[in-house]
């Protein structure tokens, strides 16, 4: 019975949380901006979650390029299709790893680490202290933070792409020898800008919303303790991943389907 | 000062992923080769059009001119009827042209070639392609081969007999 | 309601419970303009939460806060943030802003608050710096402070508006005797210099005696002993004189509540 009891309190308290995200979101969303100073504040947040984030993005996707170029042209030298090494190569990285790969790394570096900077802010009482000082803290500390995520990981995927497909050209043109010719017309005439590199952006911004949302609303809302803010790093992180991925399977449902 | 350094590294980031944009549109994707033109519309009909799928390309002597743009069916007379964009660019198509439906490669996707005829008049916005091939269907292709292997058996068992009988 | 005219802060009749615990069971207390008024209490008797009331952070489950004149559960937001702008807190841990240098943390509310040219802001965050002792260190940063220095300048920027009420919540806790005599140099002169009212919360018996004109003792959710600091040091209530001796039993049992040990022993 208990049992039971406990699942209808977590049901309860989920849909409650949920709404109260929504409505955080809400008002995040709404700050008026005083566009002197907002600047600066987007700026400083965007080279903390953006540009620091660059060196694990870029690595990641050369080697992830590399990779795909590798085993691809095992796959495809089974079937003599070698010369679809170029195509394969960006499509796989354009539709579904730069956005996918790029959001988690994104989580894992920039999103963890927003939501224990706000969850220490709450924990030290600089938040509430803001408050006191009648300056909102949803304005001077969440608001650019949420944008900044917005804005960056949209551009960190773009570098991705580009970064993944040069480690595939370094492995299938300069190693293993397809020419280099074939591989960039293949690659052209089956990339499609719209719905493949276009909707892979229309992706990553639509992870960088979800993943920002929950990054600064575990922070925002943690318990002001050491247990509260690593709780709340934790669930960032598992929600967004899984967020991620589901997205990403609906997304592409979609655009597979009807674009 | 310490934020004129991170404001220049946030610009040059900002800057990077634009370039990379650019090049992802030009040099990795097929922008260029189908840019933003003007289109004309024309149609044709075809008895099958086999795996045709909306977009497939159309072309002559094997370059694109022009996408498949909506395939549907002709309620009156039960055959498929596809409407093509041609790039502007391609206005001196004779209305005699005729209209095939091939595969790349051969397990490829089909596509439309469209061979040139020799009238004097040019194809328009809404004109229609008068003569039409149809796709190849594997099925049919084998039903003719067996049918006509059957037949090389039977002339080539009536000959014999002839000469058995001849002799 | 008829309060005190000479008060810039009435509570009257406050009741608040967090969750099932009552906390405060009826408070009645006035601050008068001027003066520095210290309100003490044992430990976790909600004395850091009477400040919170004080700025409007919370609402009472019963009974009304008066500052100012104004009932301020019925502020809007718009009339609550000019109102904070009048009052200054300075938190326990001093709650400077980790990612901002002290000149930075100590501008902040001229940046938020007013389109002073900078230059301007440059020369007054000096002067404050200068007068909690710390204008040298206006270039570091948070992390690289000492607690006491940290509270300075947390004091320093708490008051950069110019207040008219100036709250502290447990000033003293946890600083060494140079620092506190530090701390309660500055509180009087900042009371008496800028002309403030300061609301001083604490448990530092010995320096509040120093400080404070007029106390108030908080315990089991009532006030129990209000005067000046003589008059309430020599007062017969026995919670008062344990508080203040700081005897380890009496009214405040030792043993926190629990079975009979004999019992627990043989089990």
């Amino acid at each position: 019975m208990e049992f039971v009891f406990k699942i209808g309190r977590f049901g309860v308290t989920s849909c409650i949380r949920i709404g109260q995200s929504g409505f955080f979101l809400f008002r995040v969303i709404g700050q008026k901006p005083r566009w002197g100073q907002l600047l600066f504040l987007w700026i400083e947040q965007i080279y903390r979650v953006g540009v620091l984030s660059l060196i694990i993005i870029l690595l990641s996707a050369l080697f992830i390029g590399m990779v795909v170029a590798l085993q691809g042209y095992h796959i495809l030298e089974k079937f003599g299709a070698t010369e679809e090494l170029g195509q394969m190569l960006a499509l796989t990285v354009l539709r579904e790893l730069g956005p996918v790969i790029t959001a988690l790394l994104f989580v894992g570096r920039a999103c963890s680490s927003l939501t224990a900077e706000i969850g220490l802010m709450r924990a030290t009482q600089q938040l509430d202290c803001m408050e006191m000082m009648a300056v909102d803290p949803l304005w001077r500390v969440i608001s650019p933070r949420f944008w900044a995520g917005i804005i960056s990981l949209p551009l960190l995927t773009i570098l991705f792409n580009v970064t993944a497909i040069y480690g595939g050209v370094l492995v299938g043109v300069d190693w293993l020898g397809v020419d280099s010719g074939t591989f960039w017309s293949n690659m052209q005439s089956a990339v499609n800008f719209r719905s493949d590199v276009f909707n892979g952006v229309i992706k990553s911004l639509v992870f960088a919303v979800v993943v920002t949302w929950i990054a600064v609303y575990q922070g925002f809302y943690a318990a002001p303790n050491s247990l509260g803010i690593s709780r709340a790093t934790t669930k960032t992180v598992v929600y967004s991943s899984l967020m991620i991925l589901a997205l990403d399977f609906a997304l592409t449902a979609l655009m597979m389907g009807g674009w | 000062m310490k934020s004129r350094v991170v404001d220049f590294v946030v610009g040059i980031f900002i800057i990077a992923a634009l370039l990379a944009l650019l090049f992802l549109a030009f040099r990795v994707s097929n922008l260029t080769n189908f840019g933003n033109g003007k289109y004309y519309k024309i149609t044709a009909e075809f008895d099958n059009i086999g795996g045709l799928k909306i977009r497939a390309p159309v072309s002559v002597s094997g370059v694109k001119i022009g996408e498949v743009a909506t395939i549907s069916l002709d309620s009156n007379n039960y055959r498929a009827l596809v409407s093509m964009r041609i790039n502007a660019r391609y206005n001196n198509l004779p209305i005699d042209t005729s209209a095939n439906i091939f595969t790349q490669g051969i397990l490829g996707s089909n596509y439309i070639s469209l061979s040139p005829g020799f009238d004097e008049a040019n194809l328009k916005a809404g004109s229609r392609i008068e003569t039409t091939h149809s796709a190849l269907v594997l099925e049919n292709l084998i039903g003719q081969l067996i049918y006509s292997l059957k037949s090389d058996n039977d002339g080539s068992q009536k000959k014999k007999n002839e000469k058995g009988e001849g002799s | 309601m008829s309060f005190d005219h000479d008060a810039i802060v009435t509570i009257r009749d406050l009741h608040f419970r967090r969750g099932e615990k009552p906390i405060f069971k009826g408070i009645h207390l006035s601050i008068r303009r001027g003066f520095v008024t210290a309100i003490m209490g044992p430990s976790g008797v909600g004395k850091s939460t009477l400040l919170r009331f004080i700025g409007g952070q919370l609402r009472s489950d019963a009974g009304q806060v008066w500052v100012k004149g104004v009932d301020i559960s019925t502020l809007s937001r718009k009339k609550l943030k000019v109102m904070r702008r009048q009052m200054g807190l300075l938190f326990q841990e001093g709650a400077l802003f980790s990612d901002l240098t002290v000149f930075e943390n100590v501008a902040f509310l001229l940046r938020e608050h007013t389109q002073l040219p900078e230059d301007m802001i440059h020369d007054l965050v000096l002067m404050k710096l200068e007068a909690v002792g710390l204008r040298g260190a206006h270039h570091l940063m948070v992390n690289e402070l000492s607690g006491g220095m940290a509270r300075r300048v947390a004091l320093a920027r708490a008051v950069m508006l110019d207040p008219e009420l100036m709250m502290y919540d447990e000033p003293f806790t946890g600083q060494d005797p140079i620092n506190r005599g530090v701390l309660i140099k500055l509180i009087r002169e900042l009371n008496d210099a800028m002309r403030l009212t300061t609301i001083l919360v604490s448990h530092d018996v010995h320096e509040v005696s120093r400080v404070a004109d007029y106390l108030y003792i908080i315990a089991d959710g009532v006030v129990i002993g209000d005067g000046k600091p003589e008059e309430v040091f020599h007062a017969p209530e026995p919670r008062l004189q344990q508080f203040i001796q700081g005897l380890p039993d009496g009214p405040v049992p030792f043993q926190y509540p629990a079975k009979n040990f004999q019992e627990e022993l043989l089990r």
